[in-house]
């Protein structure tokens, strides 16, 4: 959270973040330009090959791993660190694919009389399926990861605000596609042998996997949740029992929304409920925690007032509130969002049993 | 519940997720290793050509023809009763058309760096000055180069390629991920070759012409580094085979 812009917010969690990525990435290279080949018997390819090959492949793996990053915090929390600093993997992910695109425009696009963008865009005119060129599939992709580093800071954020950005950057789903396509019409129509289908296949089994398993969770999850009768637009929401003190407990309403359920308070003796959907980067409020008081994002840490939904001052995010009241053992929730930040009185337990 | 570790990025990590983390940044440590070496170990042996740099330049003598491509003719020797045939370029992707045009059927002296894929060469001529009247035409005296052989209609499966990246220029210098570089090179006129495979592994590259006998480049332009099949006149001048083939019959594979 902050209250200005800066180039990058370093933490010392971010630190590490970055370290770890930037060995990953140096490792990754070192080991596939300079000690792998050393495995053959004898050198099967050109150095400049071997480069394009190195970054390329090193963008599709960092790319796959980001998107198995989502689908892994949602079913396993304590992945939620690796999603913290998504932004810097995806910012490293352009550079390395940039990296690409330079080992190809300085080899296999030089030493023409065309200019090296003419050439990759004028060269291959077959638009049959087997011999489409494919480097357009790959300059498409790379013009997304741009336009996601490009606008990956919290200003752009704000000033294209949350839903925009967040439709914006969903556009990675499409980049990997691309991406895919871009291997499978190019590297795959020259290699023969079964290590290149089985690496693209490995990465659309893992992404494509854990989003449906997550999907799945999350389903089967929103579907046991009991929502016993209904009283016009309130429903009858959770079991007060059921509510673990200061951790969030998401809700889905009978509109698709949800709703994330706070228990709070010295002694627990509080519920509230506001928007599940993070001001920031609509993030899932409701598997947050209070942290000093405040409803905390698992994201990114940002942070809101139970009862008003608004970041604690200076800060100026805020998130809708719902409506609460309590029915026996049950907490009750109005299925109407109030404006964002509107102050609503929370359920004290302290006016009746649990 | 309750005891699950809660991060927030901009306070301490927990211990025990710090652990978690640890052995996660491990395994993907290990997985990028892993990938890197089976990428690298599962490529195919794009063959050992390449530019004999450390031959310094070489000069050969023989008998030039600009059509279909430029080729230098060598003439028949003791090891080579059909004489020998050199493919010639420019230097990067270029041809040297206008300069083979003017001296065509003449004695020349060739003079550049060799590209050697196992039997075959070919020259990257070193500019204007690289390719001249013979100095001494002694060796190719009384000579005008290899006779014309007809050896019928054929049809035949094979990769069109550009002769220089298949001789070494790059590595791979044939495949699809090659296409854009192959059709760069052709485009400024590098000989345009077929190579087809023989039952017993080993291949030939054929000279590729049209059915007047002259360059082919911008009709098969978009089947390059394809398999295809292909049907003409196939003819054999020395040790080079020319594939005259009408580009209609092109079929992809």
């Amino acid at each position: 959270m902050s209250v200005g812009y800066r180039p990058v917010l370093w933490n010392a969690n971010k630190l590490w973040y970055d370290g770890a990525l930037g060995l990953f990435v140096g490792l990754y290279l070192i080991l596939f330009l300079r000690y792998a080949p050393g495995l053959l018997e004898s050198p099967v390819i050109g150095g400049a090959e071997l480069r394009m090959r190195a970054f390329g492949s090193c963008a599709f793996l960092m790319l796959t791993i980001i998107l198995c990053i989502g689908p892994l915090a949602r079913l396993d929390t304590r992945f939620l660190p690796l999603l913290y600093n998504r932004r810097h993997f995806g910012v490293m992910t352009f550079f390395v694919a940039t990296a690409h695109l330079w080992a190809v425009s300085g080899w296999y696009l030089a030493f023409s009389p065309l200019d090296p963008w003419v050439a990759l865009l004028v060269s291959n005119t077959d638009i049959s399926f087997l011999g489409f060129p494919f480097e357009w599939l790959g300059m498409a992709a790379l013009a997304i990861l741009f336009t996601m580093a490009a606008t990956s800071h919290d200003f752009w954020l704000h000033f294209l605000s949350p839903p925009i950005w967040k439709r914006l950057h969903m556009l990675v789903y499409l980049c990997y596609g691309l991406v895919v396509m871009h291997v499978a019409l190019g590297l795959l129509q020259s290699e023969t042998g079964t290590a290149y289908p089985l690496m693209v296949g490995l990465s659309l089994l893992a992404v494509a996997g854990l989003h449906l398993t997550a999907g799945s969770v999350e389903a089967k999850r929103d579907r046991q949740q009991v929502v016993v009768t209904a009283d016009g637009d309130w429903i009858k929401a959770v079991r007060i029992d059921s509510l673990t003190p200061d951790h969030g407990h998401p809700v889905a309403l009978p509109n698709g929304e949800r709703v994330a359920v706070f228990r709070y308070g010295e002694t627990g003796e509080k519920i509230s409920a506001l928007s599940n959907v993070c001001a920031h980067q609509n993030g899932p409020l409701g598997e947050g925690k209070i942290v000093f008081g405040c409803v905390t994002c698992p994201w990114h840490g940002f942070q809101y007032d139970p009862e008003t939904g608004r970041s604690p001052p200076p800060f100026t995010e805020k998130v809708p509130t719902y409506r609460v009241r309590r029915d026996g053992d049950f907490v009750m929730i109005d299925t109407k969002a109030l404006p964002a930040g509107t102050p609503t009185p929370p359920i004290l337990l302290t006016d009746g049993p649990a | 519940m309750s005891k699950r570790p809660f991060f927030v990025g901009y306070l301490g990590m927990p211990r025990a997720l710090a652990m978690f983390l640890a052995v996660v940044v491990g395994v993907l440590l290990g997985t990028g290793a892993v990938v890197a070496t089976v990428i690298v170990e599962g490529q195919r042996d794009w063959g050992d050509g390449g530019f004999q740099w450390g031959e310094g330049q070489q000069t050969r003598t023989g008998i030039v023809m600009a059509d279909p491509y430029p080729i230098l003719f060598l003439p028949p020797d003791a090891d080579h009763p059909f004489g020998r045939t050199i493919p010639l370029s420019g230097v990067g992707k270029t041809g040297v058309q206008k300069i083979a045009r003017e001296m065509q059927g003449k004695p020349v002296d060739v003079s550049g760096v060799v590209l050697r894929r196992d039997d075959f060469e070919m020259i990257q001529v070193s500019g204007n000055e690289g390719l001249v009247a013979a100095a001494d035409p002694a060796p190719v005296a009384g000579w005008t180069g290899p006779d014309i052989e007809t050896l019928g209609r054929v049809t035949l499966k094979g990769e069109l390629l550009d002769s220089k990246c298949f001789h070494g220029a790059m590595r791979p210098g044939q495949g699809k991920t090659h296409k854009l570089c192959a059709n760069l090179c052709l485009i400024g006129g590098v000989p345009l070759t077929f190579l087809i495979r023989r039952a017993d592994g080993s291949v030939e590259s054929l000279l590729m012409a049209d059915p007047a006998g002259m360059e082919i480049t911008g009709a098969l332009l978009d089947y390059v580094s394809q398999a295809i099949e292909l049907t003409g006149e196939l003819e054999r001048r020395g040790d080079l085979l020319v594939f005259k083939v009408d580009p209609g019959t092109v079929r992809r594979l």
